[in-house]
C-alpha cells in the first residue's frame, strides 16, 4: 500500500492541473461513504409492505402435489402398514442357468450375475426412477460401445420380448465397451439389455461380455429372461423379533424432546449439550457386559470383567433394577472429536424379550444436574401393552 | 467567518488525513489478519456458515478469549466493517489524496486495481447468488437451488395452466420472528399469514408424550431444535393461515423437510404452499448425458469425475463437458462439476452429479483488477530500474571523472 506522497486537499489531473479543492473532497467524501455502508446493509428482500417478493414463471410446476395428503404423509412420518406376518412383499425369482454365478446384490442391482461364472461377463437388474427414453439409454449404451446408434426406424423395429408378464424392448449392440468406472475395456463385447418402463420406473435387465461368451449363451439368456417372475412366499419366522410394543415415559420438568434419530426410542435435550436417550433392542441387545464395556470404550475406560457387573450399582426402571454405568473421561463415539471431561451415565434392564438401555452423556457440570431427573424419567418408563 | 472556515478546513484534512493513513491501513490490516486467525478456529467448532456470517460479513461482533481457565469477552470490529474502512482509506490515501504525475502513475494504476478487487467483492457479497444442481444422467432441469436461503413459495397446481406463477417471499422477511401478512392478489385470491416461524425444528404429533409449546395444528407441532453448526442441516418451520372474506380459513404447518407441499381448494382449484430452499431460474436447461467418475487404483477415492451435459436454450442444444476445474460459464452463470453421489453407491451403481452454480455480476472483475494491477506494477518496478540504472550510471560517470 502506497501512502507517500500526500497532498493537503487537491485532486490534480495527470498534467498537474488542479482541478478541485476541499469542496469537491467534502462531497465525495460523504457520498462514498453512503455507497459504502449503504451497499452493505441491504440485505436479501427490500419489499416491506404485504405483497409478495415477485412471482416466478415456470412452465411446470417443480414439486410433487398430492393434493389432501396428511400431515403425517407431508411429513414423511406415515406409519407402516400393520405387517402381514404371512405375507411378505413379492421377490424377485429366477431359474439361475447353469453355470452362472449369483453375486451380492448392490443397492442398485436386485439381481446381479456372473454369466457362466466368468468375472468378464455380468448380468444384472436395476430399476430406476424415471431412467429415460429409449433413445437417450441406447445413444448413451452405444457411446459406452463405440457404435453407432441405431435410427429411429431401427429403434422402432426393435424387438419386444416378455419380461416379468410385459413386453420389454431388446436392444443389442456389439463394439468395444468401456466401463464408465473402471475404465476396463472389453475388445469384441456385446451388451442385451432389456428395457421395460413399469409405472414412473424403468426396469433395465442387462447382459455384459466378450461377443463369443453371449453368443453361447444366448438361448441361456434368453430362457433366464424368460424365468424373472415375482413371488409372493410366505414370511419366515423371524430369529429375533422385534418387540411390538413400545415405551411410556414421562418428560422432566426442563427436558424437551429432540428430533427423531435412528435406533432411538426417543432423545432428550437435557442440557445445553447433555443428551439423554432410549434405546430399545431385541433379545438381550448384544449384552449387559459388551454394551457396558462399549459405553466405557467411549470414555477410554478399561473394560469391566464379567465379575464386576454384579458390583455395579442399580437403579428401579421398568419394575426391577436397572444396572447403572457411569464414568468420566474424554467421550468419543463412533470416531467423533472426543470432548473433554464428559460424564456418562447408562442404564441396563434386560427384559425377557427385549432389552432397554438408557444413556445420559455430556459436560460434568450439566450432567450433576441432569442426573436426577434421568433417574426420574427411567423411574416412569413403562411398557406400553 | 473565515477564521471558522479555515477552521473547519484544518479539521477535515486532518480527518482525511488520518482516514488516508498508513498507519489506518496497518491498523486494519492487523484486524483482517486477526479475524482471519479467529474464523478459522472457530470454523471447527461453530461450522463454516455461521463463522462466515460472524466474523467475515457483520458490522462487529464478541469473541471470547479463553485464557487458562477465564473467558474474556472482547468487541472486534466485523469484517464487513473492517473492508469497508480499508476501501475508504484506500480510496483516500490511494487515489484522491495521491498526486497523479508520471512518476506516481504506476502507484495510482495499482491502487485503482486494488479498489476494482474490492468493489467485485462487494458486488459478489451483494449481488450474487449461488446454489447446486443434481441431475441423475438424462434428467433436465432449468434452476438451481440456493445452499442455504429459504423461501415461501404460493402457486395454483391446476394442470391445464400453460405455465405455473409462483409467487414468493424470501426467508428475510419471516425468519425474524415477526408475524407476516400477505395480502391477497388476483392469483392468490387471499391472505397468507406466517407465523411462529423457527429456524431449526421438526413437526411431532402431539400426544401424551408430548404436549408442545408452540401452536398446534391438526394434532402436529413444530418441536424446536438446537442450531446446527452446518446450516444446511437446519430445518425451518411455521404455521400458515389462509384466508379471504368469502369464508376461507385453513391453518397448516409448514416445515422444510416436508416431502409435499400443503395444498388447499378454493373454488374449483387447488392452490399449493411450500417452505423450501431458493430455487433460481437459468436462461436455458442443462441435460445430463453422461458422468463418468474414475477411482484412484484400488480404493474408493475419486481422483477425478466430470459430466457431459447439453445445454438446451430456445431449441438450440449444445454438447460441453463440465469437469473439476473447467466449468460452464454462459449468460452469467457459472455451473462447477462439484460433488456426486449417492455416496454409499456401488462401483457399478447409477450416479448421480452435482454442479455447483453461481450467478456473480462481477465473476470477471478479480481477473481484470489483476491484470490492472500488473500493469501498475509492472510501470513501477520499470520506473524504479530506469531510475536506478541512470543513478548508476552517473556514478560511474563521476568515477571516471
Amino acid at each position: 500500500m502506497y501512502h507517500g506522497q500526500r497532498r493537503p486537499l487537491k485532486i490534480s489531473t495527470a498534467g498537474g492541473v488542479s482541478i478541485g479543492c476541499s469542496r469537491d473532497f467534502l462531497t465525495i467524501l460523504p457520498l462514498l461513504l453512503i455507497c459504502c455502508f449503504g451497499l452493505c446493509s441491504c440485505d436479501g428482500s427490500s419489499k416491506s409492505d404485504g405483497s409478495y417478493d415477485d412471482v416466478r414463471i415456470i412452465p411446470e410446476v417443480v414439486h410433487p402435489i398430492l393434493p389432501g395428503a396428511t400431515d403425517a404423509r407431508r411429513f414423511g412420518r406415515e406409519q407402516k402398514p400393520a405387517r402381514d406376518t404371512t405375507q411378505v412383499a413379492p421377490t424377485l425369482e429366477y431359474q439361475l442357468p447353469d453355470g452362472w454365478v449369483e453375486i451380492a446384490p448392490t443397492s442398485m442391482r436386485e439381481i446381479n450375475l456372473l454369466i457362466a461364472g466368468d468375472r468378464s461377463a455380468e448380468c444384472y437388474l436395476t430399476v430406476i426412477p424415471g431412467g429415460g427414453s429409449l433413445r437417450d439409454n441406447i445413444d448413451r449404451w452405444c457411446k459406452q460401445m463405440e457404435a453407432t446408434p441405431p435410427t429411429d426406424e431401427e429403434l422402432i423395429a426393435l424387438p419386444r420380448v416378455p419380461l416379468l408378464g410385459a413386453l420389454s424392448s431388446r436392444f443389442q449392440v456389439d463394439g468395444t465397451y468401456t466401463d464408465s468406472f473402471t475404465g476396463r475395456k472389453i475388445e469384441d463385447a456385446r451388451m442385451v439389455v432389456h428395457l421395460l418402463p413399469v409405472g414412473e420406473s424403468t426396469l433395465f435387465l442387462k447382459a455384459i461380455g466378450p461377443r463369443s461368451l453371449l453368443t453361447e449363451q444366448s438361448d441361456a439368456l434368453s430362457s433366464f429372461t424368460a424365468s424373472i417372475r415375482l413371488e409372493r412366499k410366505a414370511a419366515e419366522p423371524e430369529q429375533s423379533p422385534a418387540p411390538s410394543s413400545s415405551l411410556s415415559w414421562q418428560v422432566p420438568d426442563g427436558w424437551t424432546i429432540d428430533a427423531p434419530k435412528p435406533m432411538r426410542e426417543v432423545t432428550f435435550i437435557a442440557g445445553e449439550e447433555t443428551r439423554c436417550w432410549i434405546t430399545v433392542l431385541g433379545g438381550d441387545g448384544g449384552g449387559a457386559l459388551a454394551n457396558a464395556n462399549r459405553w466405557r470404550k467411549e470414555l477410554s475406560l478399561d473394560p469391566l470383567e464379567e465379575e464386576q457387573l454384579v458390583q455395579l450399582a442399580t437403579e428401579p426402571m421398568l419394575g426391577d433394577n436397572a444396572l447403572v454405568i457411569e464414568g468420566v473421561g474424554p467421550y468419543s463415539s463412533m470416531g467423533s472429536t472426543p470432548k473433554e471431561n464428559w460424564k456418562m451415565v447408562g442404564l441396563i434392564r434386560i427384559l425377557p424379550d427385549r432389552a432397554v438401555f438408557v444413556k445420559m452423556v455430556g459436560p460434568i457440570d450439566e450432567m450433576e444436574i441432569a442426573r436426577p431427573l434421568m433417574t426420574q424419567m427411567a423411574s416412569s418408563l413403562e411398557v406400553i401393552r | 467567518m473565515s477564521k471558522d472556515s479555515d477552521d473547519l478546513t484544518r479539521l477535515i484534512q486532518s480527518f482525511l488525513k488520518f482516514l488516508g493513513s498508513q498507519k489506518v491501513a496497518a491498523v486494519l490490516m492487523a484486524l483482517l489478519l486477526l479475524l482471519t486467525f479467529l474464523g478459522t478456529l472457530e470454523q471447527a467448532q461453530h461450522g463454516l456458515y455461521k463463522v462466515q456470517k460472524t466474523y467475515f460479513e457483520s458490522w462487529g461482533l464478541i469473541h471470547t478469549f479463553n485464557v487458562f481457565s477465564l473467558q474474556i469477552p472482547v468487541p472486534l470490529p466485523g469484517g464487513l466493517l473492517c473492508m469497508i474502512c480499508f476501501t475508504i482509506n484506500l480510496l483516500v490515501g490511494g487515489i484522491l489524496r495521491l498526486r497523479v504525475n508520471r512518476r506516481t502513475i504506476g502507484i495510482f494504476i495499482i491502487h485503482v486495481g486494488i479498489a476494482i478487487m474490492m468493489l467485485a467483492g462487494l458486488v459478489k457479497l451483494k449481488a450474487s447468488d449461488e446454489g447446486y444442481l443434481r441431475l441423475w444422467e438424462t434428467q433436465q432441469a432449468a434452476e438451481y437451488v440456493s445452499h442455504h436461503h429459504w423461501e415461501l413459495a404460493v402457486f395454483n397446481t391446476n394442470p391445464d395452466q400453460t405455465e405455473i406463477h409462483e409467487h414468493r417471499v424470501h426467508q428475510s422477511r419471516w425468519l425474524n420472528g415477526a408475524p407476516l401478512t400477505i395480502d391477497s392478489t388476483a392469483e392468490t385470491p387471499f391472505q397468507l399469514q406466517v407465523r411462529t416461524p423457527l429456524i431449526n425444528c421438526s413437526p411431532q404429533p402431539v400426544g401424551p408424550r408430548w404436549t408442545p409449546s408452540s401452536e398446534e395444528v391438526d394434532g402436529w407441532a413444530l418441536l424446536e431444535s438446537q442450531l446446527n453448526p452446518e446450516n444446511e442441516q437446519n430445518l425451518p418451520g411455521m404455521v400458515v393461515e389462509v384466508s379471504n372474506d368469502a369464508g376461507l380459513q385453513k391453518t397448516a404447518l409448514l416445515w422444510g423437510g416436508e416431502k409435499f407441499p400443503w395444498t388447499f381448494s378454493l373454488g374449483d382449484e387447488i392452490y399449493a404452499v411450500a417452505l423450501r430452499k431458493v430455487r433460481y431460474s437459468m436462461p436455458y436447461s442443462i441435460r445430463l448425458d453422461n458422468f463418468e467418475k474414475v477411482d484412484h487404483p484400488g480404493i474408493a477415492m475419486a481422483k477425478e469425475f466430470r459430466s457431459d451435459v447439453t445445454q438446451v436454450k430456445d431449441g438450440d442444444q449444445r454438447k460441453i463437458r463440465i469437469e473439476m476445474n473447467d466449468p460452464l460459464r454462459d449468460q452469467g452463470l457459472i455451473l462447477f462439476q462439484s460433488s456426486w453421489g449417492p455416496s454409499n453407491a456401488g462401483p457399478e451403481d447409477e450416479l448421480f452429479s452435482v454442479f455447483s452454480v453461481v450467478r456473480n455480476p462481477s465473476d470477471q472483475w478479480p481477473l481484470y483488477s489483476c491484470i490492472v494491477i500488473a500493469v501498475g506494477m509492472a510501470i513501477t518496478f520499470i520506473q524504479k530500474f530506469l531510475a536506478y540504472s541512470k543513478k548508476q550510471a552517473n556514478k560511474v560517470k563521476e568515477i571516471a571523472r
